[in-house]
């Protein structure tokens, strides 16, 4: 009787628990149980080479998988980059699709949900912000309107293709761990969505709310103006320093009367608002700061082999998985294409790369691509405009908020653009990036370029961004071309610049033949002539590093504060002038060992400042500066004096600008740039503190600057610059083990080796290649190739990257077929 | 005619087939335990079934969790992602925990019934 008893008890408590475990933790059983669970489900097939895939092939062959465009075949090298051979575009690219999914498909899936404000519903309200803010921009819009622009072409029919591709992949395949984790699917992939992947890389290179900040200063601190000239005063612009013999295109030139424009007082707004709470409310959508890239091409009478070398080093966030995927894509048959590279998850084309005549490369230009309106208001629900008043156009919009009630936002619109309203203050947005761009078309295009010629023709669709292209072909040619297009804005007829908020009511600034969310006349009079643009065929060498591009701009392209401070590119041009001019041969080994330059030219730049300080300093302070005089000026990781300067670097422009700035309301992210900083003379009146009755000079602010750098060392329980410079990459996706590892490096975003540190996204180097002829060129991603987490390729390359290593990138692939796609039909 | 009769049960647990009965429960229990989480629970029940007493039903339990558990190992090392599966962590852990726990509270469950 008792053990029955006991029995019952047992069964009983047995019942609770597993009821327990049910109800509070379900969700974790269905995830981790044993062989069944959720999150073990893409462990299986995810690594190409292990046992049981390999057996499979052996036994069964290939997987096969059915493709309506045709047959393909797909390996993947060792490093896990797939090498795609198809017989037509659209075969091709259905393949790429499908590539693409299965190894980045959460990647894709958030890039989209961001750009059409739909994180929330994958999230959870803490996103809510940004979706607001994606929908009132109206991305997706601007996507439908680029797709329309493009679908009738070749490019548009291999979108198609993409997207079915993907599709097969979510429709048979098992999903990433991240989808898993979260409880959520993703939708079926749509061309639009591969539209709105280069809406976020342009908006992320070009697009920002600068003019906003201009005006604030304007209106707040007028006295600084002079921090922000229409130039820094260096003399390391990208032609400027380029060897441009021989060299026929539009190089730049000074302003003729046709091209005159007024200065920055032109035109003005006629609301009293400086806009500051506006620009706060959207600075962290812009252009992150530090976002800037490397590249430069040299021509064959000054390298070893006789053949050009290219190199690119695109410095954007860095990311878990990688900005960047590579992939080598091969047409055979008429069309014949061998092309390899990097492309963005969710576009099918290689972006930077070269194929088997030409190679090319991107950095960002810095031009302005965004111009801003305020209107008079008669109502909060209309705008005058041109003498009439005329309506926003509003519609509301339902956010689905995962885990919480849905929310709305109101999306309005004027004749110029979305209208962005925070607290009462609003303006419109006129972004290039909008309107209906080709450059889908041009990158496609650009695969199968086989000349210099041929790129000059094509990259005349390249409407968005604006970046610097250098590019090179086998038989000796270099090029160099600013891409993207440079609207016209006038005022009264006359040409202006398009750095301050126009009156939008009055018409001002307008682009002719551009319509936002629809088609635009790019070769109409709204925009620079193709020819006008500034450009240069075979070019000795050039380098670009987000500097501006030239001295003499033939029209307004950008101001100081959108391009970069000059030390990488001024470095670059050092090296490779002295290379040149030695008359030693440029290398392959040599261009990377220039990628991996460390030597630091804003240390140039500060170190005798500092030196010259230490008076100022207390004795701690002074022996510490003591470690900078015979420094290398090297961003290494090993070195004290690198981690003195560098967080001396980042104290120096607060300690100059605080007292004047904070008073007005204006934080560290008005502060104008470093060069300007150490440009200053001595007694500057922004190096006097205004809270002391004293005179402060540099060497007071420097010292200062100094001081805090010192004891921000010893309260960090810093030794070396290693123990501050860290590597440190996070996935989007807070589950720790999906983060890669932390580890030291060198550089600085200062540097040609360029990484930046510090709270926040990091960023550097999101691929780094060097390209020559034929076989020899090299690259490396921050990471690895797959974004499933169980993949071997995850992230082998993070310390080889991190090392400012390299691997080759051949045109052969050396692994197995391991996908095989088969013409509906053929059957297996 | 119910299939869980004393005396049937003390035919699969002590009869001349018991040792048959058994293997065969494992086998199901694991082919049960593979295929969804709660199949651990179910197999533990069928092994808990043919357990002739109270601490075999348990033990009989985590030596079916262990299978399981032996299973995952070795298609996770066949899949080349052994690795990978066992840094994730807490999530490795729990599917450690949950192996032996499901299928030794259905057995102890059902043999404390029947």
């Amino acid at each position: 009787m008792q053990s029955e008893y006991l029995g019952v008890a047992v069964t009983l408590v047995c019942a609770a628990l597993l009821v327990t475990a049910a109800t509070v933790a379900g969700g974790f059983v269905s995830l981790a149980a044993p062989v069944s669970g959720e999150a073990w489900g893409p462990a299986y097939g995810a690594n190409d080479g292990s046992p049981s895939d390999s057996l499979a092939r052996v036994a069964t062959g290939p997987t096969r998988i059915e493709n309506p465009y045709g047959t393909a075949r797909v390996s993947y090298d060792r490093d896990g980059v797939p090498h795609i051979t198809a017989g037509n575009t659209e075969a091709l690219y259905f393949a790429v699709g499908y590539v693409h999914a299965r190894d980045r498909l959460f990647q894709m899936d958030l890039q989209r949900r961001l750009m059409e404000g739909n994180l929330s519903a994958a999230f959870g309200a803490g996103t809510l912000d940004s979706d607001r803010f994606h929908r009132r921009m109206g991305f997706d819009d601007a996507a439908e309107a680029s797709w329309a622009a493009v679908e009738g072409s070749e490019a548009g029919a291999g979108v198609r293709a993409y997207t079915a591709g993907v599709n097969r992949y979510i429709e048979a395949e098992p999903l990433p761990l991240e989808f898993r984790l979260n409880d959520y699917r993703p939708t079926r992939w749509e061309p639009t969505d591969t539209l709105l992947v280069g809406k976020l890389i342009a908006w992320r290179l070009t697009g920002d709310f600068r003019d906003l900040r201009g005006r604030v200063l304007e209106r707040r601190l007028p006295e600084a103006a002079s921090l922000y000239p229409r130039q820094l005063d260096h003399e390391s612009s990208i032609l400027g320093r380029a060897d441009l013999g021989g060299t026929s295109g539009t190089l730049g030139s000074p302003a003729s009367p046709a091209v005159a424009e007024a200065g920055p007082d032109a035109a003005t707004g006629e609301t009293a608002d400086d806009h500051r709470g506006l620009y706060d409310s959207l600075r962290r959508y812009q252009r992150p700061p530090g976002i800037g890239s490397n590249s430069w091409v040299v021509g064959g009478e000054y390298t070893a082999s006789g053949d050009p070398i290219l190199a690119n080093d695109p410095h954007l966030s860095l990311t878990v998985p990688p900005v960047w995927y590579e992939q080598r894509l091969v047409l055979t048959g008429e069309a014949s294409m061998d092309v390899r590279g990097v492309a963005f998850p969710g576009q099918p084309a290689v972006v930077i790369g070269q194929n088997r005549e030409i190679a090319w490369g991107f950095t960002n230009v810095g031009a302005d691509q965004t111009d801003l309106y305020d209107y008079v208001r008669p109502g909060e629900e209309t705008y005058r405009y041109r003498g009439e008043v005329r309506e926003v156009r509003r519609r509301t919009e339902t956010i689905p908020v995962k885990g919480g009630e849905d929310a709305e936002v109101t999306v309005e619109r004027t004749v110029h653009g979305p209208l962005i309203e925070h607290e009462g203050e609003a303006v419109a947005v006129a972004w290039l990036g909008l309107a209906g761009t080709r450059e889908l078309r041009a990158v496609h295009r650009l695969n199968r370029a086989g000349s210099i010629e041929a790129v000059d023709r094509i990259v005349r669709r390249f409407d968005s961004p604006t970046q610097n292209l250098v590019a090179m072909e086998g038989d000796g040619g270099t090029y160099f071309r600013l891409t993207g297009r440079y609207p016209i804005r006038t005022v009264d007829g006359e040409r202006v610049r398009g750095d301050r908020v126009f009156n939008g009511s009055a018409g001002h600034g307008e682009w002719a033949g551009w319509e936002p969310y629809g088609e635009a006349d790019w070769n109409g009079s709204g925009f620079v002539p193709y020819e006008a643009v500034p450009h240069a065929v075979d070019p000795g060498y050039v380098a670009t590093a987000n500097q501006r591009t030239t001295d003499d701009p033939p029209f307004y392209i950008g101001s100081s504060t959108r391009y970069a401070d000059p030390y990488r590119g001024a470095r670059i041009y050092d090296r490779i002038e002295d290379r040149v001019g030695s008359g030693d041969p440029v290398t392959v080994e040599w261009t990377r060992d220039l990628q991996r330059d460390t030597r630091s030219a804003a240390a140039a730049q500060f170190v005798p400042h500092v030196l010259n300080a230490t008076d100022e300093m207390s004795p701690e302070a002074r022996a510490a500066a003591g470690t900078l005089e015979g420094w290398d000026r090297r961003m290494d990781r090993d070195s004290t004096a690198a981690l003195y300067f560098a967080l001396f670097r980042e104290r120096i422009r607060n300690a100059t600008f605080y007292d004047e700035f904070h008073p007005a309301g204006l934080d560290a992210g008005y502060y104008p740039h470093l060069w300007t900083v150490g440009e200053l003379p001595a007694d500057s009146r922004w190096f006097d503190d205004t809270r002391t009755p004293e005179r402060e000079t540099r060497a007071d602010v420097v010292a200062r600057a100094f001081e805090r750098a010192v004891a921000a060392t010893e309260r960090e329980g810093y030794g070396t610059y290693g123990d501050y410079n860290v590597v440190d990459l996070d996935h989007q996706f807070p589950v720790a083990a999906l983060d890669y590892p932390e580890a030291p490096t060198d550089g600085s975003p200062f540097t040609v080796f360029n990484f930046r540190t510090g709270a926040g996204t990091q960023a550097g180097s999101s691929w780094r290649m060097v390209a020559t002829t034929g076989e020899g060129s090299v690259g490396v991603v921050p990471g690895g190739q797959s974004g499933v987490y169980y993949s071997p390729h995850y992230r082998d390359q993070l310390a080889t990257w991190r090392e400012g290593g390299y691997r080759e990138i051949p045109f052969e692939s050396g692994g197995p077929t391991v996908l095989v796609f088969e013409d509906e039909g053929e059957g297996s | 005619m119910s299939l869980l009769t004393p005396e049937r049960l003390r035919e699969l647990r002590e009869g001349p087939r018991a040792d048959r009965s058994t293997l065969a429960a494992f086998a199901l229990g694991l082919l049960l335990g593979a295929v969804h989480p709660a199949g651990l629970v179910a197999g533990g029940v069928l092994v808990g079934l043919v357990a002739p007493s109270l601490p075999r039903a348990l033990l009989f339990g985590l030596y079916l969790g262990g299978l399981v558990l032996l299973v995952f190992v070795v298609s996770l090392l066949f899949a080349g992602t052994l690795g990978r599966a066992a840094g994730l962590g807490q999530l490795a852990l729990l599917s450690v925990i949950v192996g032996f726990a499901f299928p030794a509270l259905g057995a102890l469950g059902i043999r404390g019934a029947v």
